[in-house]
């Protein structure tokens, strides 16, 4: 169980990378969902005890982040977003020297290095220099990290970027067969209605919504989206509104575009009350 | 201590080097050679016990500061330090993982320079345990230094200039390629600031090219405390 309270982060030029949030989660897989800036990795960053936060309080299975560090430390495990192989050694290397300074048990070592590269695809290359690997290749062997590990709680943070589609169904994948709490950072929305029991959106360091898929999109009931050069939201150089099905069809062959309502659109009404 | 994450990190970060880049051996070893042939050239061949002995001083002190760079991008650039930190791995483990790669991969610079010695005599098995002595307290005492500095050091532009330029000033300036005796005294005690300084004397006493000064190796221990102490302290390890 994570539960976060009033948690603020400052950092020293002004910026409020997050702003009095409060989260409460305890179910097996949460997609924690945002733009750019809105406040995930520093979010992850605090819980995994890479960073301090400016106020307020977070604790890991009920030990505080901040005071005792030591302890969540041996219950997480966190991948960081831009995390990059050092290239001269290989895969098998990376995997184990994580487990070492994770305290695992040297017997312990090759079968779970093994494990958790043959989950991911990488056994046959974990030989070969990660310089010589692809960009995917490279984040899996993190991945592989974190999935070796026997975390209790595992935080991933954007695991999947730059990976293919096949890639990413392997992560998914090996995700779903840990037995830890994960919690995932991402920007892909079917990353989240794929794995995670519970979304959170967070934007501009606060919390949007919480929740199932089916509850986070409620408020949308009955609507569609319309995308044209007249609308409530403006995005870029486009107009969004949301609007009934039935009335969307008044708009057909008028240069608008209909579109079925998704996850994405929590993040264009931010947290507006739609008409109903 | 996390022994074993010392040793797995010494392999990735020092072993890996000299299996896969014998270039990085060469690059490394260098600069203490070609300082050898000036020395060698300008003393005729008077001095260069001193370049022989400095060297293997050179080639610990300059890989160990290379590590002001490498941590520094470990850290802003590669996040391995974010990676680290949530593992129980302590700054001091990081520091013995940085000295223990080091070490290893100064070892075949280290072994050159302990060929040469034996080629013009110098050698003993005293003077080569002294020696030993000396490297590896050297190793941890620049490695803190190293990692101390490299956890202030906000982006990675300007990084390896950084490493390079504390490098040449605590390695090169020190008595590493000449005899201490010509230094004025308080000038010699500025240069205690860096831990070069405390092993050359000890070496260049050792082996009969100045005064032995067992004074020296309480320096040198104190420093590598002291510089424990200060990366332990002040270094930034979990960010604020």
């Amino acid at each position: 169980m994570i539960e976060v309270k009033n948690l603020t982060k400052k950092y020293a030029d002004g910026t409020v990378a997050l702003d009095r949030l409060s989260l409460r989660l305890n179910k097996r897989i949460t997609a924690v969902l945002g733009r750019n800036g809105a406040g995930k990795t520093t979010a992850i960053r605090i819980l995994s005890t890479q960073l301090l936060p400016t106020s307020g309080s977070a604790s890991i299975n009920g030990l505080d982040i901040v005071s005792d560090a030591g302890m969540v430390r041996d219950v997480i495990s966190s991948i960081p977003q831009e995390i990059k192989p050092m290239g001269i050694a290989n895969s098998y290397d990376h995997v184990a020297m994580y487990l070492n300074a994770r305290g695992i048990p040297s017997g312990e070592i090759d079968s779970l290095v093994e494990s958790a590269l043959r989950d991911l695809n990488l056994w046959h290359i974990r030989k070969k220099p990660t310089a010589d690997l692809s960009g995917g290749m490279r984040r899996k062997v993190f991945v592989a990290m974190a999935l070796a590990s026997k975390a209790q709680v595992i935080f991933l943070d954007e695991p999947t970027t730059g990976l293919d589609p096949i890639s990413r169904m392997e992560v998914w994948a090996a995700i779903k067969k840990v037995s830890g709490t994960i919690v995932i950072t991402t920007h892909y929305m079917e990353e989240a209605k794929e794995l995670a029991q519970e979304i959170v959106l967070i934007d501009h360091g606060k919390k949007l919504a919480q929740g199932t898929v089916p509850e986070l999109l409620r408020r949308f009931e009955g609507k569609v989206r319309v995308d044209g050069a007249r609308g409530k939201y403006k995005i870029g150089t486009n107009y969004i509104s949301y609007i009934k099905s039935a009335e969307a069809k008044k708009l057909l062959g008028k240069g608008y575009s209909i579109k079925q309502v998704g996850l994405e659109d929590l993040f264009v009404i931010r947290g507006d009350t739609l008409e109903s | 201590m996390n022994l074993k994450f010392i040793w797995s990190f010494a392999k990735f970060n020092g072993l890996s080097w000299i299996r896969d880049s014998p270039w990085s051996i060469v690059a490394n070893v260098i600069t203490p050679i070609c300082l050898l042939a000036i020395v060698f050239l300008i003393s005729k061949g008077a001095l260069v016990a001193y370049a022989v002995v400095g060297g293997v001083i050179a080639i610990i002190a300059s890989t160990s500061l290379t590590s002001i760079g490498q941590s520094a991008i470990f850290r802003i650039e590669f996040r391995i330090q974010d990676l680290l930190l949530s593992t129980k791995v302590h700054i001091l483990d990081y520091v013995s993982a940085f000295a223990v790669a080091d070490l290893v991969f100064a070892s075949p610079g280290i072994a050159f320079f302990t060929i040469l010695s034996i080629a013009i005599h110098l050698f003993t098995p005293f003077r080569f345990l002294t020696t030993i002595a000396v490297a590896l307290l050297l190793t941890v005492a620049t490695a803190s230094i190293a990692i101390f500095v490299g956890s202030k050091i906000k982006r990675s532009i300007g990084v390896w200039s950084i490493s390079g330029i504390l490098s040449a000033l605590l390695t090169l300036i020190p008595p590493t390629f000449y005899p201490y005796g010509v230094l004025p005294k308080p000038i010699l005690y500025i240069l205690m600031i860096s831990p070069v300084t405390p092993a050359a004397i000890i070496l260049q006493g050792a082996y009969g090219l100045g005064t032995v000064d067992n004074a020296m190796w309480f320096v040198l221990i104190g420093e590598v405390i002291f510089y424990l102490l200060v990366v332990r302290t002040f270094g930034t390890w979990r960010e604020k």
